[in-house]
């Protein structure tokens, strides 16, 4: 049996970047369902309709400024289990804190990594299972930062790269893939990064991704 | 006290009376003393010596008295036939004659010579208050300074009671900006900030309508506000002038009496000389808000302008670069696998595609940072942080956003100093500390590197002290090589410089 696409809903106020990003999710296998020009029309969408996912401007009328961000709020309350994933032209690590606090199945991504197709897919279908995404520009800021005493000092390269990949948001098997390693090997990586940070073993990856940005911004 | 002078009271007279009578008999002693060794006519000069003190202290009224009681004491005395007033000899009627004139002559230039110093002391007295009130002037101090001393000055040269300066205000008020009294200790009437309506007899309408000193001698039964206040406090007769600040009426000064006696004539010349300096003052401090204001418009526009160009980048150049890369994308997924080539070249494309996006997010980072209208000036700060080459101790003490202008302000400092501190300082450490207090947001960057930062070189630093300057706020170096670098600067809440004009 042919499964249907995943159910997405669109919100730009770009038309020409709306009617893009459309197709490319078309062509991708996805469903487009509903797009939306502004936040109100979002909503009322996200309700119809009921996608699994709602890809959202956090740049939107009347203000321009995060009314994407709220509109993501609006609809954790009203539909906890619809993913969203929120494109942005520049990342800022406090709306990513805040959108990660949330819940689960929320990404948040620098607009112009849609271009990269694959990517793009698997993000959505990872929000959609409940998986949280952040932008590795972002997280390239945060462990980038410089800091006396550094507790990031203390990891190997290999082990700082897989900590990047957990603070996109990205599983054990995901990271596993993108570093052509076994699980295995990501697993104990892992472990040793926990124990030199002194982080808790997170029960699911939206949890660990959260602990890991947390502690990035705050050292 | 070298006050005004004053018109002799009855008691002073008594007092001169007294004195003339006591020295009379003094030197009428003298002279009957002297009498057996000397013609008798020649000691008559010796009363001048009464008439010239009494000219000196009492004036030509009380001298020309002193004359003829020593006249009269010594015809009397010592004149034939003694103990009584007749003159028989008309040489002694000659000698008593040249005595009067002479007594008269010598009282009036002692008189004269005795007005003459006072005038003179009180001028240089007037000269005296006029140079303090131009320093004070000079100086730029707050004008509420200047108004308090010239009304203190004129009260006490124009021999005052009462002494007031008021301000002319929209719907015929009059504000008070000054007063002083006479008497120590109690609160000066017609107090500072208190407002009152031009209705009725007052100085300040008089002064209003005609634009001229204006007199008066009585309120009256006047109904006015001002009428009223005046006869509750007790004032009888008053003085005003006009202050005029370019071409426009902008107040009054006026002095008041609770006495009798009115003001002499040339009380309102003196007035019009300190309103003169009033006016510049109020003048200067025009000029000094009208200048702050428009340098803090003139960043704001700066401000705003960048602003703007962040979105227009953002909604234009950027929207549309993401879209044309997203074409591409799409193109390359129709276009035939194999041709290599193709494919090859069009992820070129977009791979330059990519890097001109991430540059133009620099860029507008740059131009104006969006986190910082979104977030405020914690997440904004937190980011300059994170990005600073040096590690950043980052203390943010406001919470809730600020006013705009102070937003903006204190993150183009803190970015500005934080680049210094990368590019030159060599430093191990930055520490920035934000906080609020006392109606001020005052933000401290302290390196630990190699110091001797100088504003007058730098031209980052020059740039920082207008922009903070033209908010109304201020910014100070400490930089001693070898000593780290301290940037203190202190950016006031409310809106722009301080109101003081007056």
């Amino acid at each position: 049996m042919t499964e249907d696409g995943l159910r997405v809903v669109l919100a730009e106020d770009d038309v020409l970047l709306r009617e893009g990003l459309a197709s490319l999710l078309e062509r991708s296998g996805f469903q487009v369902v509903g797009q939306a020009g502004d936040a109100a029309q979002l909503l009322a969408l996200v309700a119809e309709q009921m996608p699994e996912v709602a890809v959202v401007d956090i740049r939107m009328p009347p203000t321009h400024t995060a009314e994407g961000l709220d509109a993501a709020r609006q609809i954790r309350q009203q539909h906890p289990e619809t993913g969203i994933l929120v494109l942005s032209a520049h990342v800022e690590v406090d709306h990513a804190m805040e959108l990660l606090a949330s819940g689960r199945g929320v990404g948040y991504l620098l607009k112009s990594r849609v271009t990269d197709v694959e990517e793009f897919i698997d993000t959505l279908e990872r929000i959609a299972k409940g998986g949280s995404v952040v932008d590795p520009a972002l997280v390239a800021e945060l462990v980038a930062a410089r800091r006396r005493d550094d507790p990031l000092a203390d990891l190997s390269a290999r082990e700082r790269e897989v900590l990047a990949l957990m603070a996109e948001g990205r599983s054990n098997a995901g990271i596993a893939h993108r570093l052509w390693v076994t699980e295995g090997t990501v697993e104990k990586h892992v472990r040793s990064i926990l124990t030199k940070l002194t982080l808790p073993e997170a029960e699911d990856d939206h949890r660990r991704v959260l602990a890991v940005l947390t502690f990035l911004e705050a050292r | 006290m070298a006050g005004r002078w004053v018109r002799p009271s009855a008691r002073r007279w008594l007092g001169g009376l007294l004195v003339s009578v006591v020295a009379v008999a003094a030197v009428s002693g003298l002279v009957a003393l002297l009498e057996p060794h000397v013609p008798v006519l020649s000691l008559l000069m010796l009363y001048i010596l009464v008439v010239l003190p009494v000219a000196v202290v009492w004036g030509t009224g009380l001298a020309a008295v002193a004359s003829v009681l020593s006249t009269a004491a010594f015809a009397y005395l010592f004149l034939t036939p003694i103990h009584s007033l007749q003159i028989t000899d008309s040489e002694n009627v000659v000698a008593l004659g040249v005595f009067l004139a002479t007594a008269a002559v010598v009282g009036e230039l002692a008189a004269r010579s005795r007005r003459e110093a006072l005038e003179s002391a009180r001028l240089s007295e007037e000269q005296s208050a006029l140079r303090r009130v131009a320093t004070l002037v000079a100086r730029a101090g707050p004008p509420s300074q200047i108004f308090e001393a010239v009304t203190r000055e004129v009260g006490l040269l124009c021999g005052a009671d009462l002494a007031r300066m008021e301000r002319y205000e929209a719907e015929g008020m009059v504000a008070g900006v000054a007063a002083w009294s006479r008497a120590p200790g109690r609160p000066a009437e017609l107090a500072v900030g208190t407002r009152l309506d031009l209705d009725g007899l007052s100085i300040a309408r008089g002064v209003q309508q005609t634009g001229r000193p204006v007199r008066v001698d009585s309120f009256g039964q006047d109904i006015g506000a001002i009428a009223r206040e005046a006869r509750k406090v007790g004032i009888r007769s008053s003085v005003g002038c006009p202050i005029v600040v370019g071409g426009r009426l902008w107040g009054v000064v006026a002095a008041s009496r609770k006495r009798e006696d009115p003001f002499p004539p040339d009380t309102e010349a003196q007035i019009a000389r300190f309103t003169e300096l009033v006016a510049t003052a109020v003048e200067n401090a025009e000029s000094r808000a009208e200048l702050a204001a428009s340098r803090a418009r003139v960043v704001a526009a700066a401000d705003e302008t960048r602003r703007r160009l962040e979105r227009d980048l953002h909604d234009g150049a950027q929207q549309r670069l993401v879209s044309l890369a997203l074409r591409l994308r799409m193109a390359a997924a129709i276009i035939d696998p194999d041709l290599r080539e193709v494919h090859q070249e069009l992820a070129g494309v977009s791979t330059e595609l990519d890097e001109v996006l991430a540059d133009l997010r620099e860029l507008s980072r740059g131009i104006h940072p969006a986190i910082l209208t979104e977030g405020g000036l914690g997440p904004a700060l937190r980011t300059l942080a994170r990005r600073c080459m040096v590690p950043v101790q980052l203390q943010v003490g406001t919470e809730g956003r600020l006013p705009e202008r102070v937003e903006v302000t204190a993150y183009y400092v803190v970015a500005e100093a934080l680049t210094n501190v990368a590019k030159h300082a060599n430093a191990s450490v930055v520490e920035v500390d934000v906080d609020r207090g006392d109606g001020l947001v005052r933000l401290a960057i302290r390196d630990d590197g190699v110091g001797g930062a100088d504003p007058a070189r730098g031209s980052g630093l020059v740039g920082l002290k207008d922009r903070v300057e033209g908010t109304g706020g201020t910014l100070r170096v400490d930089s001693h090589p070898g000593q780290g670098t301290s940037l203190l600067v202190e950016l006031p809440l409310d809106a722009g410089p301080p109101p003081d004009t007056g």
